[in-house]
């Protein structure tokens, strides 16, 4: 038994070891050494257009997946809510709430586009 | 009698005095009773029901909406209808002369509406309802299978029905029951200064003239009634209560956990009639009656600015930030490439737009704060904005503060454009350039805190965000030395119709306009970044790339991965190489 014990001590220890050597380990780089994309403008920010329908004059609020909330405004049932929202790359998803619906919804193509009227 | 009249009739009339508002339903309700909440604003009384509510237009027209396709299928025509009322499968409402319509089911003789041309006040039970007459006397119809429906004799301020029961306030304010009552429902409170009275199912509350609430029946979370505070209306519901307190919050117990909180959101309103129905709640908003002060169409509970019709909502970038601020980090040597230290000129920025009940931008407030000037020349920093100078309002601007002090910030007519010349010299502000040490780039130099320059822009005509241009409502660049047309855009950011064009593809530059190709090297290397956070930069003659390790592969990959490479957090860096303080 002690040795069967060894023995997958062993392999786990080599499959860890084995993990850790797949991680990229990075390093500084001269930025003279650079090869970047021709068309890449160090975009961090990405702005949104955000067109929300609705079919009630209440509050609509755009939060991150995590409940920060990012803006809030009444809907015009008539024109919506047209704005836009900048927001760093690293978010891709949000939370648009609205009378008892909360729908997560991906803008990094840069579009937050919801119609929340029945006919959806 | 007269003070029976007087009341009954108030209670008539109180309904038209309800501000016409939006429906909002929150809880748990069935899908189709959320999904088809009907639309308008212009409801004056609202009724929830077993997976169904029915609501009542200022015109005087029902609608009915859910799940129950009995009752939704037949809600009544007309536009004579001054009240209604919910029960679990069939719906009542009185019409302004009087009598009394139900639909839905009428497997108990919900729909035998009695002849009546003097009711008052309509109250529907599970199977059964009572109606209240302008003379004060009541009259039931429906499942009497336990009594409910006979109803004592007497006068009547109010009535209230449930499952075997039934309830109402005698004019002395002594409240009645009658019918079966297995869960106590019977067992009403004493007193004589009660003035509402609602039941649902197998349990009841009741209100008193002191706005307090008391709750009696099915011994469960429903009758954990509050204790504290004044009331000016309530309404039972099958799972849960809700009601109103004079300061306008609203106040919920349940036996249903869903029900017991009451949203944010549905807070924020301005609710002025509430109804219980299956696992959910309806409130009525009266946010477009006297409260939007303004009459911009925002209501005063939604809107940041209720008394000035020019002005709504608040917008802040960076959105998401932790601490509120991006970071604009530049390098000042263009058209020669730079150290790449990304630290000669670094301002930390918050833009909160200002806009109007039609999203249009009103006002845009700048704050900046210095953090380092990495140069040796004098730089300036400006912005351009997509609107003329024309359309800014000089006198209700503030253009600017610079240190707690007024500091004069030029507008500069740029075509169509405007220019802002936020610093007009690093100088103004940093005295160490020139002596040989640089400010707030080195760490075995003295630190110096922040300093704080800010503006605000009012705009004669609001700036329609969907005209806006591709680079935004903002474009902020250095000014190299301070010369007039020397400019240092973010990459992909024009220049202003003002840059010496003559410099574009000098030394390491490829700027070319008619390639929409701006402020990047041939081997796509920037001069300036943009960063939604507030950012650690790189210690003088560091490259970025020495300091964040994840910043090469980041731009090597189009930005697809390691987007988060500015984060110190992420392990992969030299802290050795990073301004930390």
């Amino acid at each position: 038994m002690k040795r069967l014990i060894f023995f997958i001590l062993i392999v786990v220890l080599f499959l860890l070891g084995a993990c850790d050597d797949t991680k990229v380990k990075l390093t500084e780089v001269k930025m003279q050494d650079l090869v970047v994309p021709d068309n890449f403008n160090y975009e961090m920010n990405n702005q949104i257009d955000v067109n929300l329908q609705g079919a009630w004059r209440l509050p609509v609020y755009i939060k991150t997946t995590g409940g920060n909330l990012l803006f809030k405004a009444q809907m015009n049932p008539a024109s919506g809510i047209n704005t836009k929202l900048i927001l760093p790359n690293t978010i891709k998803e949000v939370v648009v709430e609205y009378q008892t619906f909360a729908e997560t919804i991906n803008v990094s193509g840069g579009n937050l586009d919801f119609n929340f009227r029945a006919e959806q | 009698m007269n003070k029976v009249l007087l009341i009954v009739t108030f209670s008539l009339i109180s309904f038209a005095l309800f501000a016409q508002g939006t429906i909002a339903v929150w809880g748990s309700p069935h899908n189709q009773v959320a999904r088809n909440v009907p639309e308008g604003d212009d409801f004056i009384d609202i009724a929830a029901g077993n997976k169904y509510g029915v609501a009542l237009r200022a015109d005087g027209s029902v609608v009915t909406w859910g799940q129950a396709n009995q009752l939704v299928n037949n809600s009544p025509a007309g536009n004579d209808f001054v009240a209604i009322s919910a029960g679990d499968q069939h719906a009542v409402a009185l019409k302004n002369d009087g009598t009394v319509v139900a639909w839905g089911s009428n497997s108990y003789g919900q729909l035998e509406v009695p002849t009546n041309s003097d009711i008052a006040k309509v109250a529907s039970g599970i199977y059964h309802s009572v109606a209240l007459r302008t003379n004060g006397e009541l009259v039931a119809w429906g499942n009497n299978s336990n009594g409910q429906c006979d109803v004592p004799s007497g006068t009547f301020i109010d009535v209230a029905a449930g499952n075997t029961f039934s309830l109402g306030i005698a004019s002395s304010g002594e409240i009645v029951a009658w019918g079966q009552g297995w869960n106590n429902e019977l067992n009403v409170p004493s007193g004589n200064d009660f003035v509402q009275v609602s039941a649902k199912f197998l349990h009841a509350i009741a209100r008193r003239s002191n706005g307090s609430i008391v709750a009696w029946g099915n011994n469960t979370e429903n009758l954990n009634a509050p204790t504290t505070g004044n009331y000016i209306d309530l309404e039972a519901g099958w799972q849960g209560n809700v009601a109103i307190r004079d300061d306008g919050e609203l106040v919920a117990w349940a036996n249903l956990w869903v029900l017991r909180t009451i949203p944010e959101w549905v807070q924020e309103l301005d609710i002025v009639k509430v109804s219980g129905g299956d696992a959910f709640f309806l409130g009525l908003t009266g946010e477009f009656g006297e409260s939007d002060a303004d009459s911009d169409g925002v209501a005063d509970s939604m809107d940041s600015y209720p008394d000035d019709p020019l002005r709504a909502y608040n917008l802040s970038y960076p959105l998401e930030s932790a601490t509120g601020w991006g970071t604009l980090a530049y390098e000042d040597l263009w058209p020669q490439k730079g150290d790449y230290d990304l630290n000669d000129l670094v301002l930390d920025y918050k833009i909160s737009l200002v806009l109007d009940a039609e999203m249009k931008v009103k006002d845009i407030q700048g704050d900046f704060m210095l953090r380092a000037v990495g140069a040796s020349k004098l730089n300036a920093f400006a912005i351009e904005f997509p609107f003329p100078t024309s359309n800014i309002d000089i006198p209700n601007s503030t253009l600017g503060v610079g240190d707690g002090s007024e500091y004069s910030m030029p507008v500069i007519e740029a075509g169509t454009n405007s220019i802002l010349k936020v610093i007009s010299s690093t100088a103004d502000f940093v005295n160490v350039p020139g002596n040989g040490v640089y400010w707030n780039t080195q760490m075995e130099q003295p630190y110096f805190d922040p300093i704080p320059i800010s503006f605000e822009i009012t705009l004669i005509e609001a700036l329609d965000q969907t005209t806006l241009p591709f680079w935004g409502f903002w474009n902020p660049y250095l000014m190299v030395d301070r010369i007039d047309g020397h400019e240092v855009h973010l990459p992909g950011y024009p220049p202003t119709v003002l840059a010496n064009e003559e410099l574009f593809g000098e030394e390491d530059d490829t700027t070319n306009p008619e390639m929409n190709r701006y402020y990047k090297t041939a081997s796509n290397l920037p001069w300036a970044l943009d960063l939604p956070i507030h950012w650690k930069y790189p210690i003088e003659m560091k490259e970025i790339s020495q300091a964040y390790y994840r910043f090469a592969p980041w731009a090597e990959s189009g930005g697809t991965i390691y987007q988060d490479w500015y984060d110190l957090g992420t392990g992969d860096l030299n802290l050795d190489f990073i301004y930390d303080r």
